[in-house]
Parts: structure tokens; sequence; C-alpha cells
């Protein structure tokens, strides 16, 4: 008897072992875990917007699927980096001017048999053996940059470091041409195998698409994706009217788009939030794929975990209530930096879209161990290409979106769909192409798989005016027995003033004429 | 009790226990007063001060530093909380620390002010009067009073704790001259436009006491042999009205967006199943209804924050006091809803939201003190919540001393006009204010700015008790 007690323990625990790994989407994921790379950066000078650029690189090796970890170069320790730990490293040269160095970080990089990739000046005599070619310092210069049949002039730089005598078997990614009479031509990125190196990196542009080009050909992940179009800076107080006018607008020129959007976890039941919500089934409507933008986060607080993940999933709740399903999440660079925004907010989704940082950062807890997305979407400005020529046919290595800031006036709207026309690009089709996106936050999950969206596994239809549509709820109070009792009691103090304040009343015009008598004859 | 009655006046007898009682709350370790909440940050850079920790809303801060250097921030905006600040500052630098501030010497300050307060309001009600009754009244006095609701503010850098004081000393001086207690009538005068004026300007929220200020000073009309003086009390007067609205003009511009932000986002949005069609009328987006309830400074996370450029452009440029008269005008049902929701508040005047000892005292975060505030929890349990009750509570006041005056009148003309104005301006003041706060604050602290409504109510009972004790109201006894 007590044996066969013991036999289907044993059993049941078998079998909710394997339920559990059958159910669990993490085990799935485990199996290939997401290589990782080594950022190290010598300072952020900001004077010259050096924060940018390492939340760019952030950004851009975190869409190539590299769990990134970022450290000052000040910072690094001894065997911080081995060849075991990671597959590849990264350095930043943001400062030149300050030469700064350290030797651990020296020896270990060239021990290291991962990838390497430098961006900046100050090369190391190891780094140029490793490149087997020579450093070129050419001073005050302007250069175009040219690559993929496009180009765009860079602003003026009053030193880069080039490289010259590459051997040949060197890859070369894009050029930069000077503006003189006799203009002199220069490679912009070279590969030589495991090494890279790229002179000049900016978050956006021309000549971030070529560095992302030597990252995807040193990772061997080349690709030639067509980017996507993304609304960014929706909230629901944004012009609903514009908003409506700017998706019509698009759907009707045939250009598949996403729209970033904040949204409320309280105040659902408000009219203004029907409204917002139908504008977004709109756009769902209009071929637009709805991400929902990560709070503005006011203060860092370690322990506002829990509260963010409650708003998170309310935010994605009210939505899906009124047939708005978030396909992902789109968040400022620094999010994926902090340990408490990527738990409780980041990893809801699978497809995650990356955009600038803002001008001011709010940690709730930094510890700069970026984790990686089915997909990372590289958000990049519209404005980083008006100024590329020919850019109908440009092409990326990573998923990269296009971001248009909502307008918010009706000009605004004509302005911004103007602009996006002219770039004249083969914009990436969501609805086409085999996407297959999933946001899970408590009980909720949401699923997007080629053009049809999944509500916890059943499929929804998105209507212009939704069924599931509760009228509004009054707020629950909650009223106890004494609160009863002195309601009541007030109730009934107001009575007997009444009463008093009548009576008092009565007593002056009484006590008047008795006043009155006193002194007058009848 | 004869050697009581022999040694120790009704005055003498409350001064004395307030101070054992307030000093024991305020300096006795573990010390008690009231967190930040947020607004300190401001006046203490006004005052060359600033917080050696992250402050916060759970735990008292004890020490401040010092500053060292030359500050531009300093005195601004001017306000008679400076004067007491500067003054516990001037004490700190003698007794103790030229680098750390304690805030027990603010609490020291204060302790001394109220307790002149105290005397001078015993003095009033019990007229030096010697008999059990007036030491009853002055046991009365002590313990609504010194109830620590009220109390806790002089260990803080809220600007309450001035009002609270000040606005003792003014009924207290006018009660004074009106008992005619004293030979020189003319010091009682000025001080009494002087306690005004300090109460006017020791925040600039207070711009809407000028009302009262003004209406309790009507009755010193009455004095007698006053002719020539006449015309300077109507300057004085006219002074507190000015000073009323310069208050106003005192106002920073950032904080006046704070208030006017939640005085939409928790006055004008609540109470109200659907704000959206008054307020396009009124030329804002309907969109912002969703904004209902928020704070300007959002605890962690908000949809869009409140100082971006959007917000600014689209409500807070478009918000101003006219704006929320006009909306108000258009929903009295939704003002009165809102008035008794403040109602409710108004009697509660402990803030429950802050912590009320230092982190030293190992107590949880945002421990409240239960230490003498029986007279509080009363007043909160019991004082009808209802804003009608509160109107209805003024004309009883205001009919009870009008009887007063016409049956007194013979006996004693000036006490009773006199009486008959301060009631009057007390009782205003308690509906004038509520609805003034509800326009600028919305339902956002409401404990704090309340806190001086039911000062008002405790002292204009206090008048009634020993008015009725000593048989002033109705004639007969000793006026």
């Amino acid at each position: 008897m007590r044996k066969s007690k013991v036999a289907l323990f044993c059993l049941c625990l078998c079998l909710g072992l394997c339920c559990f790994l059958l159910a669990s989407p993490k085990a799935a994921t485990a199996a290939t875990p997401s290589p990782k790379v080594l950022l190290v950066y010598d300072s952020k000078n900001v004077a010259a917007d050096g924060q940018k650029k390492l939340d760019g690189l952030q950004r851009l090796l975190t869409s190539f699927h590299y769990k990134v970890t970022t450290v000052r170069l000040a910072d690094y320790q001894r065997q911080m980096l081995t060849s075991k730990k990671y597959q590849g490293v990264v350095t930043l040269i943001n400062w030149p001017e300050a030469q700064l160095s350290n030797s651990a970080f020296d020896t270990d990089r060239q021990n290291f048999t991962g990838i390497k990739l430098h961006i900046g000046a100050n090369l190391s005599d190891s780094e140029l053996q490793a490149l087997q070619s020579e450093p070129l310092q050419v001073y005050h210069q302007q250069f175009t940059i040219s690559g993929n049949q496009q180009k765009q002039l860079l602003p003026f730089s009053a030193s880069i470091t080039l490289l010259k005598n590459c051997p040949d078997t060197a890859t070369h990614v894009g050029q930069l041409t000077t503006q003189e009479s006799t203009p002199r031509t220069y490679d912009y990125g070279t590969v030589v195998d495991n090494n890279g190196y790229i002179p000049y990196f900016s978050t956006s542009g021309l000549s971030m698409i070529l560095a992302a080009d030597v990252v995807a050909k040193l990772t061997h992940q080349e690709k030639s994706l067509q980017p996507v179009l993304a609304i960014t800076g929706v909230t629901p107080y944004s012009d609903l009217t514009a908003l409506n006018r700017l998706t019509l607008a698009l759907y009707r020129k045939g250009i598949p788009f996403m729209i970033s959007t904040t949204s409320v976890a309280d105040n659902n039941d408000l009219p203004a939030f029907r409204r917002f919500a139908k504008a977004l089934r709109n756009a769902e409507n209009r071929d637009g794929l709805i991400f929902l933008q990560t709070p503005t986060a006011t203060r860092g607080d370690a322990t506002s975990g829990t509260k963010l993940g409650q708003q998170m999933q309310n935010t994605l709740v009210n939505l899906g209530q009124l047939d708005v399903f978030p396909v992902g999440i789109s968040t400022p660079g620094y999010w994926n930096q902090d340990y408490v925004y990527r738990n409780h907010a980041l990893q809801y989704a699978s497809h995650v879209l990356l955009l600038p940082n803002p001008e001011t950062l709010n940690y709730a807890q930094q510890d700069n161990q970026a984790t990686t997305f089915d997909s990372a979407i590289y958000g990049m400005p519209i404005n980083s290409l008006t100024s590329t020529q020919s850019t109908a046919d440009i092409h990326f290595p990573m998923l990269t979106a296009v971001t248009v800031s909502m307008p918010n006036t009706t000009a605004g709207v004509d302005g911004a769909v103007r602009k996006i026309e002219a770039l004249k690009i083969n914009w990436f089709e969501p609805t086409a192409r085999s996407i297959q996106a999933k946001i899970q936050a408590g009980a909720i999950t949401y699923e997007y798989n080629q053009g049809n969206y999944y509500l916890n596994g059943t499929e929804v239809e998105i209507t212009e005016n939704p069924k599931q549509w509760q009228m509004p709820r009054s707020p629950l109070t909650v009223t106890g027995q004494l609160n009863n009792f002195f309601k009541v009691q007030s109730n009934v103090l107001l009575v007997i003033f009444s009463i008093i304040f009548v009576v008092l009343i009565i007593f002056i015009f009484v006590g008047r004429r008795i006043y009155r008598r006193m002194f007058v004859k009848k | 009790m004869k050697i009581i009655r022999k040694y120790v006046s009704p005055a003498a007898l409350a001064v004395g226990l307030a101070a054992i009682i307030v000093g024991y709350l305020l300096f006795w370790p573990p010390i008690n007063g009231y967190a930040d909440n947020g607004g300190f940050e401001k006046i203490l850079q006004a005052n060359n001060l600033y917080p050696l920790h992250d402050t916060n809303a759970a735990y008292v801060a004890q020490k401040y530093g010092l500053m060292h250097y030359y500050n531009p921030d300093f005195g601004q905006p001017f306000s008679t909380q400076t004067i007491f600040i500067q003054l516990a500052i001037l004490l700190n630098r003698l007794f103790y620390s030229q680098q750390i501030f304690d805030i027990r010497f603010l609490g020291l300050v204060y302790l001394g002010l109220f307790l002149g307060g105290v005397r001078l309001l015993v003095k009033a009600l019990t007229k030096n009067d010697r008999r059990i009754r007036n030491y009853l009244i002055a046991l009365l006095t002590v313990f609504v009073l010194g109830d620590s609701s009220f109390t806790l503010y002089f260990n803080s850098f809220y600007p309450q704790a001035g009002n609270l004081i000040l606005m003792v000393y003014c009924v207290a001086i006018l009660l004074i001259i009106a008992h005619n207690q004293f030979k020189r009538r003319w010091l009682w005068l000025a001080l009494y436009f002087l306690s005004a004026f300090a109460l006017l300007m020791n925040s600039y929220n207070n711009k809407l006491l000028y009302v009262s200020l003004a209406i309790s000073a009507l009755g010193l009309f009455a004095l007698p042999k006053f002719r020539l003086q006449r015309f300077y009390l109507a300057i004085g007067i006219v002074l507190i009205v000015i000073g009323g609205f310069w208050t106003k003009s005192l106002i920073p511009a950032d904080v006046a967006a704070v208030d006017h932000y939640q005085s939409f986002t928790r006055g004008v949005l609540v109470e109200s199943k659907n704000p959206d069609k008054k307020i396009k009328a009124g030329g804002i987006d309907g969109q912002y209804t969703l904004m209902r309830n928020n704070n300007y400074y959002p605890d962690n996370y908000t949809e869009l924050a409140p100082n971006t450029a959007h917000v600014q452009k689209n409500l807070l440029t478009k918000y101003n006091l006219l704006w929320v008269i006009k909306y108000y005008a258009g929903s009295l049902h939704q003002l009165q809803l809102i008035l008794n929701d403040a109602s409710k508040n108004t009697m509660i005047t402990k803030l429950d939201s802050v912590g009320n000892y230092p982190k030293s005292a190992k107590k949880t975060a945002s421990a409240q003190t239960k230490y003498f505030t029986l007279f509080s929890q009363f007043m909160g349990a019991f004082f009808p919540t209802t804003f009608g009750f509160s109107i209805l509570l003024s004309v009883a006041f205001i009919i009870l001393y009008f009887v007063s005056l016409m049956r007194t009148y013979r006996q004693n003309k000036v006490q009773a006009v006199m009486k008959l104005c301060l009631v009057g301006g007390m009782t205003t003041m308690a509906i004038v204010a509520t609805i003034g706060f509800i326009f600028k604050f919305g339902l956002t602290n409401l404990s704090q700015y309340l806190s001086i409504v039911a000062l008002t109510w405790d002292l204009a009972f206090l008048i009634f008790i020993s008015d009725s004790l000593n048989h002033r109201l109705w004639g007969g006894g000793k006026a």
C-alpha cells in the first residue's frame, strides 16, 4: 500500500515536471542562448553627445541578438573579458583626446579569441596588428559617406583615424570621400577575419547603416531587410483627429506602419479612453501595428518594479478590452540596461522597439546587462534619412524602424506624410510577412500571427465597435457600517440645526416685539 | 484648589501644561514631527538649508545642512516663515553648530511663539478671572490647541505651523481689545495688524484669509474715543486687502503650475461622471479627462509627464482661476459633492500621509504617533461631514452673536459689536477658505490646507464656550 503511494507520487511528480517543461516558453528559448558581447567605452563625453553613441551601439548590438554587458574602461577589471564568457568585444572611443587606457583590458582583449570591434580613434598596436593595417590620420575634412548605392554628407571632422595598407583578405564597407577639388576616397568600415574597425559612429543615417553592415559581416548575420515605418510619441492626449488623418493617409497610400503609444492604467471608464481606443482600432484596421510605449519614469526607485508591472498589465488589459492588441513594447534604449525595467516591462513582449534615449534618464536599478528579444527593432529618426540621397532601395542588416514623431496639427500630418512619401522607401510589410509576435503579462496573452490577432489563444476580429465593451462602471466605494452611522448622524444633526435655526429666527422677531412693547405705549 | 487659585492664573496653568505636553512631543527623543511630502525643497533653498540625506515622506529628517556660500534663492519668495526659520538658524548657530541645522531649534521658536499665543488667548477668554470655570476653560484650550495634529507642524518646514500660531494671535488680540483688558489700546491695535500681515505673508496660499481678517477688524470701528484713529484703522484694513492680493503675486511659476494641474486633475475632474463636454466648452481637449486623479509629480511612472511642453501648451496655459470659476459656476452639483468631500476632511487635521518619526526611532515607514491626539480624533469622528452643515453652523454662530449684540448692546456695545465681527469673520473664513482651497488645489493635501479652517472652528467653539460659561453671551455676567 505504502509502496504504491510512493510510486504514484513519483509518477505525478514526473508528469508535472514534463508538463512544466512543455508549457514553459523559457525552456524552449534556453536551448539556444544568445551570444554575449562586452561593450567597453572610455567615457560618455556628454559634451560631444557621446552618451547617445553608447546608447545607439547598445541598441544596435541588441537588435543583432547579442546580450550586451556595458562597462566603462576605468571600471574594467582583469579577467572580465574571457573567451569563455563572451563571444565578442566592442571598444567605443568617445573621447580620443583623453587617451584613456586600461592595461588589464588591453591584455585581456589581446588574448581574447572572439569577435573584436573597435569604434573611434586610439587604435592600439595590437589592434593594428590584428587588423594587419597601418593608421592614417586625416585632419580637417568634411566627408561624404557612400555605400549601398546611397550617399550622405557627414558633419565636419577635425581629426579622424583611417586605415591604410590593409591586407587583401580585408573586406571594406562604405567609403568616405573628401570635399576637395580633387576628391580623395578612403574606406569606411574594415573587417579582417574576426576583427573590425569603424572610424566614426553615428546613431542614425547612412553611417549607422554601414556600421551595422560591419557588425553584420563580423557576426555573419548578413541580411537585407527593408525598414518599417513607426509613428512615435503618441499618447492618449495626442490630437486624435490628426492621428486618424495620418493613419488614413498612410493606409490610402499603401504604407504599412507601426504606432508607438503610451496609454493609461486608470480612468478607462471615461469616454475619452473610448475615443482613444477607437483611434487605435482604426489604425489596426488600416494595417497598423500597435506597440505599447513604456511610461515615463519620473523617479528612480528599485522597489517600484511591482508597481510598474501592475501598471503595464492594467494598461494592456484596458486596451485589450476595447480590441486594441499591442503586438510589442516600445521603449527608450536605457530601459534595457535596467534590471527593474527589463523584468517588469520589457520581458513581457517578444517584439521590442528600441528608441533613442530622452534627455533625462531615470533608472530604477541600472545594471548594464541588456537582454535580447525575439525581435529587437532599432529605432532611427526619419530626419537622418532625409539628407540621404536615393533612399528608394535602402535596406538594413537588422530590423529597423524609421520613426516619425506624431504631429499634433492637420498641417503637421500632411507635412509628415509628404516627408514619408518623398523617401520612396519600399517599406516592410508586417502583415504580408510571417510575423509572430506575442505579449504575455499576468493572465493575458496577446498574439499576432500573419495579420491575425489572438487573445489567450482565441482569434479575435477587430471591428469598428467592439462588442466586448462594457458600459462605464461606477468606481467601487467601501462603505462600512461606521461610515453609514456617521452619515445618518450628520443628517440628523443637519435637521436639528435647521430646526434650531428657524426657532432662533422666530425668537428674534418675538423678542423684538416684546422689547418694543416695553417702550411703545398702546 | 485655593492655593492654585492664589498662585497660578488660568493663563499660567495653560502655558505650563502646553509647554510640558508639546515640549515632550517635540524634543524628547525620539522626536516627532511631520515628514516632507515634497514641499520642503523650496523653503529649504530659500533659507540657506539643504537636506543631508534623500528626504522622503516616510521619516522625519532631524538634521539639515547649512549652506556656506552665496545662494541666489535666499529669501525668495519672501514669507514670514523665513523670519521664523532664520531665527531658529541663529539659535542653532549660537548653541549648536555652524554646519548642521537641527530641526528642534525651529520647533523651539514655534513653541515659544505658540505658548505666547496660548497665554494671550486664555487671558482673553477668561479675562484673568480666577473662578474654577476659567481653569476649565484653560484646560480645554490646552486640550484643543495642544493637540498633536497641530503641534507636529512645529518640527517641520510646512507653513502651517506659522499659520496656526498667527491665527491664534489674531483672534486672541481682537478678544483682548474687545474685553478692554489693557490700557494701551493702540499697542494692541498695532499688534493685531502686525499679526494679520504676518499671517497673510506666512505662505502664498494665505491670500484668501484677508477676507476674514478684514471683516474681523471691522468691529474695531466701534471702539470709543476713536474718531481720529478711524482713518488709520481704515488704512490698516485696506492694507490687509492689498496684502492679500500681493501675496498672490509671490507664487513662483512652477508652484503655480503644480497647483493648476492638481486643481484640474483632482478637482475639476473628480465627482463628475462625464466632465468631457464642459471641459471642451472651456477650450481644453476632452482627452485630458484621462488625467483624473494624477499628481503633478507622479509617484514613479506616468503616461505623459505634466511638465512636458505638450501638456503645458494644451492644458496649463489655457487653465486659470477664471476658467475654474466659470467651470464650477456651470457645475454647481459637482461643486457641492466636492465640497462635501472636503468637509469630510476638514476636521481630520492630522496628516496621515507622512511619517511622524525620524528613521533613528526604528519605527515602520510612515509610522504615526497617537500622543495627545484625542481631540482631533474626536472631531474627525463626530464633526458632521457635509458642507451644508458648515454653512448652517456659520449662520447659527452669527445669529447667536447677533442676538447677543441686541441683548448686551446697552451694557457693552464695543464688546458685542467686536465679537459679532470676529465670529462673523471667522465663520466666513471657514466657508470662503474651503471653497477657495477647492478652486486652487482641488482635493490635494486637504488635511494640510484645511487645518486653518479646522482651527478657526475650534477657536470659535472656545470663544462660544467661554462666553457661555462666563454669562457674557446673553448678558447678566460681569461683562
